[in-house]
């Protein structure tokens, strides 16, 4: 049976306590992966907010298809971070600005801001279908003539957690913390 | 001779955008031009609803009655169509619509701004049916091949219904009657009763039935 493990960063350590993570692996497919010295660590200060990551009902994927075709591309502009009123008044944030994520792993990524309860306080969701921009850099020059879709934008995983599934590798790309800072 | 409307359902709309997505690819309608939107309130609140809206195809349109080079008319199927060759983009008709269904394909004062553009219900224009011109200037002629606008169609819930007045409401009363109290316990769900719907919202259904 599977069981909870915590997230590698996470503010509840109460759970820590109760539901640890693995023992950091020497040899894990021979590469060494990390996990109990990672959540060791209380990142929970500096990084206040919870950050996941999800579905755009216009998109699919990457999105590399899907931002390329215009009845799509205009219905989604820009990357962007959902985030509580309570979180966005304390952080000084308006809806439409621009933000920085800034995550435990020391990368940081630029979008919009959109102020909304669809989170919770706290939480901040990110969709995944972005590409194109890396830390603040629009990478649109970088493709082939032709082949740039209309639609850019930071990719969520920049400013994502480290993690593994302890079966199949799989990068953990839905819990971490995060900081919000205006832009 | 029929009388077409347009419907859309809040307790169904899941705010796909198909509807959008539909429109544009049919009548290929360019970026910056909405025919038709989705508009959601309560965004991400208990209550939320979202409507899917276009030109409703007024029995008495305000367009019409403020355009002053008079190139509105109605269809004999109660469609609203206008005649680009007649329009000066003067914009008259944005601020007149309640629905904000003109679109203009630049911005700008005056004339700058384009002929105006809007949902023709899929019936084309003025132009001669079927021909190549009346899909460039005004989009698909479904309505003429006997098919309904493609938004309504396509809409994966069946929230958005097109067709004859007497036809639409007919489908929507048999679903309100049909819904019974079921409706009444959507949105109320939650852990706190401060944060369900308001009694507004609960109410329409059963008013209606």
């Amino acid at each position: 049976m599977p069981v909870h493990r915590e997230p590698l960063y996470t503010n509840r350590r109460d759970l820590v306590e109760k539901y640890p993570t693995y023992e950091d692996r020497k040899s894990f497919w021979r590469l060494p992966t990390r996990y109990g010295s990672i959540q060791a660590k209380d990142y929970s200060q500096e990084f206040p907010i919870i950050l996941t990551s999800g579905r755009l009902v216009e998109y699919e994927g990457g999105g590399d298809e899907t931002r390329s075709n215009p009845w799509l591309a205009e219905l989604q502009q820009d990357m962007f971070v959902e985030i509580h009123p309570r979180d966005a008044n304390n952080a000084g944030i308006k809806d439409g600005e621009d933000v920085w994520i800034e995550s435990t792993e020391g990368a940081r990524i630029k979008v919009k801001s959109l102020v909304t309860r669809r989170v919770a306080a706290g939480v901040a969701f990110t969709p995944f279908h972005f590409g194109g921009h890396f830390q603040g850099n629009d990478l649109r020059s970088k493709y082939p003539a032709g082949a740039d879709p209309f639609v850019l934008g930071e990719a969520c995983n920049t400013a994502f957690t480290y993690g593994y599934d302890s079966v199949t590798q799989m990068q953990e790309t839905k819990c971490t913390l995060c900081r919000i800072i205006k832009a | 001779m029929a009388n077409m409307k347009f419907y859309c359902d809040a307790e169904r709309c899941i705010e796909c955008n198909a509807c959008v997505t539909a429109c544009k690819n049919e009548n290929e309608v360019p970026w910056g031009v909405n025919r038709r939107r989705v508009v959601t309130i309560k965004d991400g609140e208990p209550g939320e609803r979202s409507l899917s809206v276009a030109c409703m195809h007024c029995a008495d349109a305000p367009c019409a009655a403020v355009c002053p080079v008079d190139c509105f008319y109605t269809t004999e199927d109660g469609v609203v169509l206008h005649d680009k060759d007649i329009c000066i983009g003067c914009g008259y008709c944005f601020y007149a619509c309640p629905f904000g269904a003109p679109q203009f394909p630049k911005a700008g004062a005056f004339a700058s701004r384009g002929k105006m553009d809007k949902c023709t219900f899929c019936a084309g224009g003025p132009k001669e049916t079927g021909s190549a011109e009346e899909h460039r200037m005004y989009g698909s002629n479904r309505l003429a091949e006997g098919k309904l606008p493609l938004c309504a169609e396509m809409c994966s819930t069946k929230a958005l219904i097109a067709g004859d007045a007497d036809v639409v409401s007919d489908i929507y009363r048999r679903r309100v009657v049909n819904r019974g109290a079921s409706v009444l316990d959507w949105g109320v769900n939650y852990d706190k009763a401060s944060l369900r719907a308001p009694q507004s919202v609960k109410g329409k259904a059963s008013s209606d039935g």
